[in-house]
């Protein structure tokens, strides 16, 4: 089944030429995707417009066949939920009060948090691995513990659908890889639909279904992964020369060629 | 201890501490009244000086400062969650620039006209507080952008100009006039009839729970303005609520008042720094701090230095900007 329909969509910011470029795109409900593609393809665009956090100029995006305008803002939030890169906030905040916040679009104005809206923020911790540290200052965690409290937060809004813009940005090769464990583990038992906005190759190649290459707002190439990573490709959507290398088990690995970034 | 058990313990000692200060502070003065005269309703009211300097003096006077306390203390809790901006404070949309304007105008022009119990410059500096704020929404519906960086560029292009004028006026002002209108530059609380009391109590009041119902909303948005809509929060209906609302209860009381400074920027950071950023927590404690803060600062103001009184907002920043700093460097939890 259809979750996302993206039909004929371009946007652009005000006084820049268009960003997105009549994009048709669409994911299956249960996917697991990676957007790829240099800085500046559009892929956190594409998200936040998934979003609904900003507006195309045309086109339209369909979740589950209703027209994303048309859902209000509220609705939207109990539906998908998104995780920007890493954010860090004006004022001090601790960590249950960040994933608190998840339940905001299921709670009346003078409504209070209830026992099963407390348990499912506990269970959001715990599958985040960070319910060990529910009264500690944000401000006072590492970029990987971070990381992991705003996807508890968004996993608190009980979403179908879970939008990540670079979710692994400044973290460690330790905490990259946990944190695509957690979401591929995510996508598995929960059964969720998972966009991943990325830079690593590899991990993208090892944790994810498929794979939407794009460059300069348009989509380049679609697929499973070892379809979609050819070293041809990368070299031309992300312009640099690499080794493919498999292990023992088939698997593919890209490794940049040092001092051969090709110049177009 | 974890953060919701300190939040409903400052909660707890900050309602403590208002009551005290409430109860305490109309028994001090530069004339000492008796507690067993004050309410001794044997005696007739007339030759009863203790419960007359209590009642109609002092009590009216704690409550002004009462009530002007609590509403820039929370105006100034709002401004900074909306705006996202530490130095935010309830004249940041340039209340204080435009209710001066309209105050110094009216000291000018002498008029002595009065509506419901209000005097001209009150009158005059409630309609500059509402001018200068309609310019700046007007300014950020120009430019299509409720976003905090646009509403805090217009309310300072907006409070330099009416400062600009209000120099003007000063300046051009002859000896008494521009005695006067130093004076209500620096704010001061005066004793005003229990009507208007009445009246500024009911606003405030209902300003206060229309603030304190979007606390969930205000949580979001001072985190971050794409956060908060990613989680359901229709952000420009809570900013232009929220702020015209705040902008309102301090225009109503800078016009009785004028700008005191210091209490919407200090109290507000000072719950900030003892209980974090919670709005359910963070307004009512507030309120009250702010409260007891102001009748406090006014108390001090009115009974040390007679004959002469002080204006208060001499003591505001005297006394609170120690206290922050002090704050500021003990602080137990790190922003």
């Amino acid at each position: 089944m259809t979750y996302f329909q993206i039909k004929n969509l371009s946007f652009r910011f005000p006084s820049s030429p268009f960003h997105i470029h009549s994009l048709d795109l669409s994911v299956q409900k249960g996917e697991l995707v990676g957007f790829l593609g240099p800085n500046g393809a559009g892929k956190s665009t594409l998200l936040r417009l998934m979003m609904g956090l900003l507006k195309p100029q045309k086109g339209e995006i369909f979740v589950e066949q209703l027209a994303l305008s048309f859902i209000g803002l509220r609705e939207r939030a109990q539906k998908i939920a998104f995780v920007a890169q890493s954010t860090d906030f004006p004022f001090p905040l601790s960590v249950w009060e960040i994933v608190e916040m998840g339940r905001h679009p299921f709670l009346g104005r003078f409504e209070r948090m209830s026992a099963k809206d407390k348990s499912i923020c506990e269970k959001a911790l715990e599958l985040c691995d960070v319910s060990g540290f529910k009264d500690r200052l944000y401000s006072e965690l590492s970029g990987g513990e971070k990381q992991r409290v705003l996807l508890a937060s968004a996993l608190a809004q009980t979403p179908e659908a879970l939008l990540l813009d670079e979710p692994t940005l400044s973290l460690d090769l330790e905490h990259q890889l946990r944190l695509f464990e957690i979401i591929q583990n995510l996508h598995r038992t929960e059964g969720l639909t998972v966009i991943v906005a990325t830079h690593e190759l590899n991990l993208a190649n090892r944790f994810l279904d498929r794979l939407v290459l794009m460059k300069n707002g348009k989509i380049e190439a679609d697929g499973k992964p070892n379809k979609v990573l050819t070293p041809a490709r990368i070299q031309s959507v992300l312009n640099v020369e690499v080794d493919l290398l498999k292990d023992r088990k088939k698997m593919s690995y890209f490794v940049p060629k040092v001092q051969k970034a090709v110049k177009n | 201890m974890n953060r919701a058990g300190t939040k409903t313990t400052v909660l707890i000692i900050t309602i403590i501490m208002f009551l005290v200060v409430l109860i305490g502070c109309p028994f001090v003065g530069p004339t000492t009244i008796s507690f067993q005269k004050v309410f001794q309703s044997l005696t007739p009211s007339v030759d009863n000086q203790d419960a007359q300097i209590f009642f109609s003096v002092r009590l009216s006077r704690v409550l002004l400062a009462v009530l002007a306390g609590a509403a820039m203390a929370c105006a100034g809790v709002i401004f900074q969650a909306v705006l996202r901006n530490p130095l935010a404070c309830p004249f940041t949309l340039g209340v204080a620039g435009g209710s001066s304007f309209g105050a110094v105008v009216a000291i000018l022009l002498g008029f002595d006209i009065s509506v419901g119990g209000f005097s001209t410059v009150t009158l005059f500096a409630f309609a500059g507080a509402l001018l200068s704020i309609g310019l700046v929404y007007a300014l950020a519906s120009i430019l299509r952008s409720y976003a905090a960086v646009t509403l805090l560029l217009a309310g300072i292009a907006i409070s330099y100009f009416f400062n600009a004028l209000v120099l003007l006026s000063y300046y051009v002002a002859d000896f008494t006039q521009a005695y006067s209108m130093m004076h209500w530059l620096i704010g001061s609380l005066d004793v005003i009839d229990f009507g208007s009391i009445e009246k500024l109590s009911v606003l405030m009041g209902i300003g206060f729970l229309i603030l304190l119902s979007f606390s969930r909303e205000l949580n979001l948005l001072s985190a971050g303005e794409e956060l908060a809509k990613a989680k359901g929060v229709s952000t420009v209906w809570v900013i232009v609520i929220s702020i015209m609302t705040a902008s309102l209860m301090t225009s109503a009381v800078v016009a009785l008042t004028g700008p005191i400074a210091f209490v919407g920027l200090i109290i507000p950071h000072i719950y900030r720094i003892w209980i974090g950023n919670d709005h359910r927590f963070l307004l009512p404690c507030s309120a009250l701090g702010g409260a007891a803060f102001l009748t406090l600062c006014d108390t001090v103001a009115r009974s040390f230095f007679g004959p002469t009184e002080v204006p208060v907002g001499v003591f505001t920043a005297l006394i609170g900007v120690p206290v922050l700093l002090w704050l500021l460097f003990h602080r137990r939890t790190k922003g």
